[in-house]
């Protein structure tokens, strides 16, 4: 105002020095760094505060230089260009200059300037000439800069973090979307944001419309879970939380939050939801029962079947869940036995396994296979029992009837010398000795004849003699029948063999309840056997074993087999019982010695006689508490490293 | 040669039984034949003479006894068993059935011999009977209808005014057809007649004393 008023006062005097004059005084009293200009835009005085805060002398003139432009010297050289442009083009136009840079200090350090100037003109509107001043602005310009500085920061922030952030408004507008969030739905940012719900998946609306609801009454942190619609149109799962934004009287102002992206997870969770329904619906289906248990025998998954357990079945004599279980579902000549079995595997940690009658819903006692297995921890410590019933009743009885004939077929192989198969071998020998005695008669006749008829006699000679050969030579093929030739013989593992006889054996011990450990030791030598003559003997010991042990009232004690190498090299099989015992440990070994109402007493002796064919031998001896152990030894195959 | 007035038929799967037997019979003089298998044997085109069946019980084709079974409705020969192993139950259900002789291998020639002979000879005399019995039937073809009507009451007993009132004609004609059914039944006595009527199995339907 003062700048104008002088200008114009100063107008009325001669243009020059007058003004000039005049204008140095202005230009000293303007706030900031005053100075002044010809119309042509050449500096003519640069106020007193300028010349102190650039270090020019008083006394020196013409700040403006030769060419009046020596101010820009002055400048930061980074400004110089910007500025020079600036003002020719106000000089040009007679616009106000309004412009900021960097001006040298007499310390030679650069502060920020904002320079206004306006042009003076004449009565005829001519311009006179310029005045200007330059506030330092430079405290000023630090702060945004430092706000800008940290506005910078705070946007790299929320377009690095791996979420989509957003804000809006307390109606629900969206006031604000990150880097991320437009271009996870595609937009450039240019255009009006879409309602939070547009992008969503139609389905998930109304949930969130009602967390949404629920947030904005409460004033309350919002979480939801929807799907977002991406900008190649796919949806994504996103798990979204937001806060409110109060004002100082408490009231929302705006929702700012996030979404991140769970679709991964959500489709995990969700393979895993269908996977547990999927397995469970297939454990409800399979013809099994499923249970699990923990280690203290407590239920943590039945099938539906065994769930059907009421309070009153459950009141056992032990009140556990497993005493009324197997109250109630195991035939109770079966109970004893299950009960010491899976006992003993909760103590041991063994598994379980185990033939015996359940209780079907209807009431009926089917035979199924029960087994369990232990899961553990990392340390070795049990974390839960793993078991299944199938129900074996159809299989097991064909098995049984599988095994009569098993039995009838072993018998007679057993009794290949002696009962079964005598009457074929009568029958073999029989024949041709009936052709001898009968032709012998015909002889007889031809030659008592009167006169004697000796071509005829002669002619039943011939056969008797051939008939009579044929006789021994079937002799002689029975003979070979049981000495089985050593070419028979192949490495084999023995605890293989011992593996072999417990299957063909299984559905017998089941029926007779007997239950059968083993101790093998691993990595035995092979044996130069006769596998199926081993087979035998093995049966031979074990049926023994079985029939030692075996009770009517399904309470039997286990059977044992054991597998080892002794100090010779040799392999040792035991066959352990604590049934009866026996009493004369060699009289057993002899032919038709038995203890039983039905059989030859013959398993033993041609036991021995295989095991001996093998270079090896068999023994018995009492068994410690009670019962006998039966051992047979044979030498590993020879080459084989000890 | 002539054909023999019997036949000793043998079957057994063994062919040196088959021979060993033959032999034998030849040597006593018996005609045999020898067969493989039952089967053999029924394609055989028997000749009408006594004859006798010497059977295995184990045959390839079928239990014997089982095939004793088969036969048993037919006209075979009597059977004599011969057997690898023999059990009582088996003996006792084939001579049951008719078996002659139920014998163990290796048996003793003469005893064999005896049997066979035993069995040509009921053969003889089922042969007889049978040929008598066939006699007798032809005669019965030679009745009349009204001769047929006479003779069961004759056989019954009745007095001939019985007989006739029973036939609702006279005495006189009754006493014609009587004399008929004798002559033509070549009955000695009425008591032959009654004898060929039984083996006839012609029913006695008529009582003497029931009609009085």
């Amino acid at each position: 105002m003062s700048i104008s008023s002088v200008v114009e006062d100063g107008g009325t005097d001669a243009p020059g020095r007058g003004v000039g004059h005049e204008a140095r005084l202005i230009v000293n009293s303007m706030p900031g760094l005053g100075w002044s200009a010809d119309p042509s835009g050449r500096f003519v005085h640069f106020g007193l505060r300028a010349r102190e805060y650039a270090g020019i002398p008083a006394d020196a003139d013409g700040i403006g230089g030769e060419d009046g432009f020596g101010w820009t010297h002055l400048l930061h050289p980074d400004d110089v260009d910007r500025a020079t442009g600036a003002w020719l083009r106000c000089v040009d136009s007679g616009d106000p200059f309004e412009t900021e840079f960097r001006i040298r200090r007499c310390d030679g350090s650069h502060r920020w300037f904002r320079a206004s100037a306006q042009a003076a003109c004449d009565g005829q509107g001519r311009t006179t000439g310029w005045y200007g001043t330059m506030i330092d602005i430079e405290e000023q310009r630090q702060v945004q800069e430092a706000l800008g500085r940290s506005e910078r920061q705070l946007r790299l922030l929320v377009d690095t973090i791996p979420a989509l952030a957003w804000s809006t408004t307390s109606d629900g507008e969206v006031s604000y979307a990150s880097r991320r969030m437009l271009d996870y739905l595609g937009l450039s940012g240019e255009e009006p944001f879409p309602m939070p719900v547009d992008a969503m998946h139609p389905d998930d609306v109304p949930a969130f419309r009602r967390a949404w609801a629920a947030a904005a009454e409460a004033g309350s942190p919002l979480a939801f879970t929807c799907r977002l619609r991406r900008g190649d149109g796919d949806y994504r799962w996103h798990e979204g939380r937001a806060e409110p934004v109060r004002d100082q009287s408490g009231r929302v102002i705006q929702w700012c939050g996030v979404n991140i992206d769970v679709d991964e997870r959500q489709k995990v969770e969700e393979a895993l939801r269908t996977s547990a329904q999927q397995l469970r619906l297939l454990i409800e289906t399979i013809p099994a029962l499923v249970w699990c248990v923990t280690p203290e025998g407590e239920p943590s998954y039945l099938s539906k079947q065994l769930m059907g357990l009421t309070q009153a079945e459950l009141e056992s004599p032990d009140g556990t869940w497993l005493g009324g279980a197997i109250q109630a579902f195991v035939h109770p000549d079966d109970a004893p036995a299950l009960r010491e079995s899976l006992m003993h595997s909760f103590r041991t940690g063994d598994p379980f396994r185990m033939k015996y009658r359940h209780r079907r819903s209807d009431g009926i006692y089917r035979w199924v296979e029960g087994r369990a297995l232990a899961l553990r921890a990392g340390d070795g410590r049990i974390v839960q029992w793993y078991g299944v019933l199938v129900d074996i009743d159809d299989e097991t009885r064909g098995q049984e009837e599988l095994r009569r004939a098993q039995d009838r077929l072993a018998r007679a192989s057993q009794l290949t010398s002696l009962a079964e198969l005598s009457a074929s071998i009568a029958h073999e020998i029989n024949q041709p000795l009936a052709a001898v005695v009968t032709t012998s008669h015909a002889c007889q006749h031809w030659l008592s004849a009167d006169p004697p008829n000796i071509p005829r006699a002669l002619a039943a000679s011939e056969r008797i003699i051939r008939d009579a050969n044929g006789a021994a030579a079937v002799v002689n093929r029975i003979r070979a029948l049981f000495q089985r030739s050593e070419a028979a013989r192949q490495p084999a593992d023995m605890n293989e063999v011992i593996a072999e006889v417990c299957q063909l054996l299984r559905g017998e011990l089941a029926a007779r309840n007997v239950r059968v450990e083993t101790d093998l030791e691993r990595n035995l030598p092979p044996a130069l056997v006769d596998r199926v003559q081993m087979q035998q003997v093995l049966v031979n010991l074990i049926r023994n074993g079985i029939d030692a042990v075996a009770s009517p009232d399904g309470a039997s004690r286990p059977l044992s087999l054991r597998s080892r190498r002794d100090d010779a090299g040799r392999i040792v099989i035991e066959v352990r019982d604590e049934g009866a015992g026996v009493l004369d440990t060699e009289r057993i070994f002899e032919p038709f010695f038995t203890t039983r109402e039905f059989g030859m007493g013959m398993g033993l002796t041609i036991a021995r006689r295989i095991v001996e064919a093998h270079d090896g031998r068999l023994w018995a001896a009492p068994n410690q508490p009670a019962g006998a152990v039966f051992t047979f030894a044979i030498p590993a195959e020879e080459g084989e490293p000890p | 040669m002539n054909p023999p007035d019997h036949l000793v038929l043998i079957v057994d799967d063994d062919e040196r039984i088959c021979q060993a037997l033959t032999d034998l019979l030849e040597s006593q003089g018996l005609s045999a034949v020898a067969f493989r298998s039952a089967g053999g044997y029924l394609a055989y085109a028997r000749p009408d003479v006594p004859a006798c069946l010497i059977l295995d019980v184990q045959l390839p084709d079928i239990n014997g006894l089982e095939f004793q079974r088969q036969i048993s409705e037919g006209d075979h020969p009597p059977v004599v068993f011969v057997t690898g192993h023999g059990d009582i139950p088996s003996s006792v259900r084939a001579i049951k059935r008719g078996a002659v002789d139920f014998l163990t291998k290796p048996f003793r020639g003469p005893e064999l011999i005896e049997a066979i002979h035993a069995a040509l000879a009921q053969d003889r005399r089922l042969r007889q009977e049978k040929a008598e019995l066939e006699e007798l039937r032809q005669r019965l073809c030679r009745l009349t209808p009204r001769e047929r009507e006479v003779l069961p009451l004759m056989v019954s007993g009745l007095l001939n005014k019985q007989a006739a009132a029973e036939l609702g004609i006279s005495e006189i004609t009754f006493q014609v057809h009587r004399g008929k059914v004798m002559q033509k039944m070549e009955a000695a006595s009425l008591a032959d007649l009654v004898r060929m009527a039984e083996r006839l199995r012609i029913p006695v339907t008529h009582s003497r004393r029931k009609a009085s």
